[in-house]
């Protein structure tokens, strides 16, 4: 087996590897990030990928893949479109002659976005980070509007679009080489943003060739000076929309889809991940208790031992408690310690009867820990009363047997249970008569406890078992049944046969079982009489007890129920004929003879369980 | 009179111990069933008191073996918390010569060992006669 230390060591490689997969991972996403922008296509009636495909200059099949979609060749059901910028209609930079076939794009910076990662994630791939100077912005707009790009359209198309009046930049700013290494890409920049949409603008005319020149005049002032990337000097544009700020053409850098499966597996790795280690931790933490335990165990045990075992042997209860006093002298009694002793002497006390028993019981109550247990009764976990119930019962602690009786009526199951037979263990029959109060049915299990209690003591008939017979509480009708069987209680003979009317079956099952057990002269012809009014199953247990309990006066009500239409029974009668009578079996065959099925077979079964 | 006792519970294999040794026997003592054997065989004792559930070996094989072999004429006693009817016709039936159910008193076993070493002491010299 491994040491702790050892898997420790070896659940830190793990996260070490783990957390080297992440930022691996991070990187590949990034890297897939920054090259694949896109602008958003608001659909309007009657486009296809075909349509879209023309005016973006792109194969329709590259616009319906980017957007995970398989057939182009149909009509588009979305609200809307993911276009991909590519280098045949995206450009950065832009001469005078393409000017009339170009649309600007826009990035608008996000709210948690500054200007070192807005420089990183548009793609200008510097090796160093870049600061901004901290320069006073020009106006408010320049905060968070900026040229990214142009979109290339298709020939006259650009009159479709709405467009912005680009001023040439007011400021020149200098990036500084301050912050070098990793910039953090936010992916909730483009929800974030106030419009992400192209809009093909189908109000404006299509003669707008006097916008057109505007616009060229206007790129043309700032294509010189736009994005300088070689003189390591940038220009902001100062974007004055004459449209409303939604209707602008904007670039986002947004994780395309097909990269969020990968992602997600790669979270859901960490999250099994991180429950494991969880788990790893709890083991490990709990097998370091569990050491400690057995170490303090160990520890402690001989001393305790020691004092049991002297304890046993005491003729004088005074020396005892003296010598006790010395052993833990050294120590005083942690709660843990206390628990140990508790839990030796309740071993010992097992074991041993008579005197050694007594100086047990000394040897609770001198070490105080009667207190002790009687203190758990008030504590809130249900196991921890439980646990003080049955040390104060297996202590023999009388005196604490009203803290006991008020759990009686306990809303936790298990306490109730084990408040009962505690009762009953401390006071004999006389704790039954819990059972006048008893608001809940008794368990199986708790019928077993109590027989099994009650089973070691000597029985009292003097408390009036009856009346808890006729109790409207079939439970506690069984549970005295079973007590009666289990102590032959013959008093209790006349208040059973009433029983064999009762209209649980269940209660006359048990009532059955149990006036085999104190059976009488009159008994099987009693289970005769009663035999006709009885469920299938009783039918078979009367039987069966006739076989256990009857005589020659049975055998013509066996012979009887050999003709019974079920074959169960005529199995049982034939079972109880050769149990209870003289020469049973010879007129069982008589019976038969010649009979053929289920006869035969019959014959067959009896012979077995005589052989057996 | 060297007595063997074997017992898993180890509180009550030394109080057991401690009980016969003031008695004035020589005792000795094993946890499971097949250190008794071999001690047994070691040791030959005039009277073994064993428990039934033990490690390795049962107390009602370890009684089987005593009585099967060259050690018959050595006393069993069982001392068990089993007290099952067929648990204890069992045990009389594997040639145990005494059963004790626990719990036990010490009053008890000291009589019953005392009783069982001075019958097989009249055994021995009633042979010699």
């Amino acid at each position: 087996m491994c040491s702790p230390k050892k898997t420790i060591f070896q659940g830190l490689l793990l996260l070490l590897l783990y957390v080297n997969l992440a930022n691996a991972q991070n990187k590949k996403t990034g890297q897939a990030f920054q090259t694949k922008s896109f602008i958003r296509h608001t659909l309007t009636n009657g486009e296809t990928f075909e349509s879209l495909g023309s005016l973006y200059r792109l194969p329709p099949e590259t616009i319906a893949s980017f957007n995970n979609i398989e057939n182009y060749q149909g009509p588009v059901l979305a609200m809307y479109l993911y276009i991909p910028l590519k280098s045949s209609n995206f450009l950065k930079t832009i001469t005078a002659v393409q000017v009339n076939n170009v649309v600007p794009v826009y990035h608008i910076n996000g709210q948690a976005e500054h200007l070192v990662l807005l420089n990183k994630s548009k793609g200008n791939s510097s090796n160093e980070g870049y600061k901004w100077s901290n320069a006073p912005l020009a106006s408010k707009h320049l905060k968070n509007l900026f040229v990214d790009g142009y979109l290339i359209v298709a020939g006259n198309a650009i009159n479709l679009f709405k467009v912005t009046r680009v001023m040439p930049v007011v400021k020149t700013i200098v990036f500084k080489n301050t912050i070098p290494g990793p910039i953090k890409i936010q992916s909730s920049i483009a929800t974030s943003l106030p419009a992400t949409s192209i809009t093909p603008n189908k109000n404006l005319p299509v003669d707008t060739a006097q916008k057109s020149a505007a616009i060229t005049s206007l790129v043309k002032q700032q294509d010189s000076s736009l994005i300088d990337t070689d003189s390591g000097k940038k220009e902001l544009v100062e974007v004055k929309p004459l449209m409303p700020v939604k209707s602008l053409v904007v670039g986002v850098n947004k994780p395309v889809k097909h990269t969020g499966a990968a992602l997600e597996i790669f979270r859901y790795i960490t999250v099994l991940f991180v429950i494991n280690l969880l788990m790893l931790i709890s083991i490990i933490l709990y097998l370091r208790l569990k050491k400690r335990a057995v170490l303090f165990k160990q520890k402690s045990g001989n001393d305790i031992s020691e004092v049991v075992i002297s304890a046993l042997f005491e003729t004088n209860g005074e020396e005892g408690a003296v010598l006790h006093k010395k052993l833990f002298k050294k120590q005083k009694l942690s709660i843990k310690t206390k628990q140990l002793v508790i839990n030796e002497v309740i071993k010992a006390k097992t074991n041993f009867k008579g005197t050694a028993s007594k100086n047990l019981e000394q040897l609770y109550c001198q070490l105080q820990l009667n207190e002790f247990s009687l203190n758990k009764l008030s504590q809130r976990s249900w196991s921890t009363i439980v646990s003080g119930i049955q040390e104060l019962s297996a202590m023999q602690q009388l005196d604490h047997l009203p803290s006991i009786k008020k759990l009686l009526n306990h809303p936790n199951e298990y306490v109730r249970i084990e408040a009962q037979c505690a009762l009953v263990q401390l006071a004999g029959y006389e704790g039954l008569r819990f059972l006048d109060d008893l608001k809940y049915p008794l368990t199986d299990w708790h019928q077993i406890k109590l027989v099994d209690q009650l089973s070691k003591l000597e029985p009292v008939e003097s408390i009036g078992f009856f009346r808890w017979l006729y109790s409207a509480n079939d439970t506690i009708i069984i549970l005295l049944l079973k007590t009666i069987a289990s102590a032959k209680s013959l008093s209790m003979y006349q208040w059973v046969i009433v029983l064999l009317k009762h209209n649980n079956p269940a209660v006359i099952i048990e009532a059955v079982k149990c006036l085999k057990e104190i059976a009488n002269s009159d008994t099987p012809a009693l289970l005769q009489q009663s035999f006709a009014h009885q469920t299938k199953n009783c039918q078979l247990l009367i039987i069966q007890v006739l076989g256990d309990i009857g005589c020659d006066d049975q055998k013509f009500f066996l012979l009887h129920q050999l003709s019974n239409s079920d074959d169960a029974i005529k199995l049982a009668a034939a079972n109880a004929l050769v149990n209870c009578i003289n020469d049973g079996f010879m007129i069982l065959q008589e019976y038969c003879y010649d009979k053929g099925s289920p006869y035969t077979q019959i014959i067959s079964h009896v012979k077995e369980a005589i052989h057996v | 009179m060297r007595i063997l006792v074997a017992e898993d519970e180890p509180l009550v294999l030394k109080a057991i111990e401690i009980k016969l040794l003031r008695e004035g026997y020589h005792v000795t003592c094993c946890s499971n069933g097949k250190d008794a054997w071999s001690m047994i065989e070691e040791e030959l004792p005039n009277l073994v008191i064993t428990d039934i559930l033990m490690p390795f070996c049962s107390g009602l094989e370890l009684t089987s073996k005593i009585k099967n072999g060259y050690l018959h004429n050595t006393s069993v006693i069982i001392l068990s918390a089993l007290t099952q009817e067929n648990v204890i016709v069992e045990a009389f039936k594997m040639g145990a010569d005494d059963f004790i159910a626990k719990p036990f008193s010490f009053a008890e076993l000291s009589i019953r060992v005392d009783k069982l070493i001075r019958q097989k002491k009249f055994e021995h010299l009633s042979l010699a006669v």
